[in-house]
């Protein structure tokens, strides 16, 4: 099962389109939709640390300082830009994910530059452990990728076959998980959740 | 697992778009995005091979090299447009032999 965590445009063409691209469910960034059966995360991407709240938050900023504070206050899940060393160290610790988007590489004015950034961050990433996860990004249904293509696109990044697959269910299913706890009023913080003894 | 240079795979793929191609374009527009991608040296040694005797419904196959799978699947990623329709392209399977493709498809 794999899911696409970065789908920003939604309607019922691009739930068709995802199901047939081999995805049992996504995550939708910046659209209003009710549709539990299919969309299983709602997304948020913000620029600076923040007490916002969502299924699946991001950080997107290129600011080195920027990335670090927002770590530190662990308070996102994820951070979609190139990151360096001692901030993705910190991720590892902190078990906030790396997102890549396919979209990133797919509309970037300079690919040389823009793969050469991913595969390096994915090498860091790698190295310490953070998780990986890799998305279409799409902003339109003519950006979704299959998902055999972004295992392909992961494999380039660096990753071995079963990393790869990896990349696009481990880490959103645990973010299920965690939103699930969240729905039935278990989930009090990182590490911290109620469970009903027998 | 160690893959023998220059084995061939058959990947099969898919043209989703609202028009129907004919194999040129697709060949053409596949062609030109993995010239882009993979640069002049890394397209011959990739063997792009398109095979016209599988095409039909926007369907085809492709023979690569194997160890350029992963970097071949990327550049039909990477092709947004053929003949000025927008287009996705997803590979569907990979096969090792031609027969197959022919048995399952």
């Amino acid at each position: 099962m794999f899911y696409d965590f970065w789908v920003e445009n939604y309607n019922e063409e691009t739930k068709k389109l995802l199901k047939k691209l081999g995805f049992s469910g996504a995550c939708i960034f910046g659209a209003e939709v009710e549709d539990k059966g299919f969309i299983l995360a709602k997304g948020k991407s913000i620029k600076a640390k923040t007490n916002e709240t969502a299924d699946f938050l991001v950080l997107e900023n290129r600011d080195e300082k920027v990335q670090r504070a927002a770590i530190k206050n662990n308070s996102f899940d994820g951070i979609r830009s190139f990151v360096n060393y001692p901030a993705i160290k910190e991720m590892a610790e902190r078990k906030i994910a790396l997102v890549i988007c396919f979209n990133d590489l797919l509309n970037s004015s300079d690919t040389k530059k823009t793969l050469y950034l991913m595969k390096k961050s994915v090498t860091l990433a790698k190295k310490y452990k953070t998780p990986i996860v890799i998305a279409s990004g799409a902003k339109n249904n003519w950006e979704l990728r299959s998902a055999s293509e972004l295992i392909g696109f992961g494999e380039v990044l660096g990753l071995t076959a079963e990393d790869a697959k990896k990349a696009l269910n481990w880490f959103q299913e645990k973010i299920m998980e965690r939103n699930k706890l969240k729905s039935e009023g278990k989930y009090i913080g990182p590490g911290v959740i109620i469970k009903h003894g027998s | 697992m160690a893959v023998k240079p220059n084995r061939k795979r058959y990947i099969l793929f898919e043209i989703i778009s609202n028009k129907a191609f004919e194999i040129n374009m697709a060949e053409r527009a596949i062609l030109d995005s993995s010239l882009k991608f993979l640069g002049e040296f890394g397209a011959s040694e990739a063997k792009i091979t398109f095979l016209p005797e599988f095409w039909g419904e926007n369907k085809g196959v492709l023979s690569v090299n194997a160890i350029y799978v992963p970097k071949v699947k990327l550049a039909l990623a990477l092709t947004k447009k053929i003949s000025g329709h927008d287009v996705i392209i997803r590979s569907i399977k990979v096969f090792g032999t031609i027969r197959k493709i022919k048995s399952e498809h």
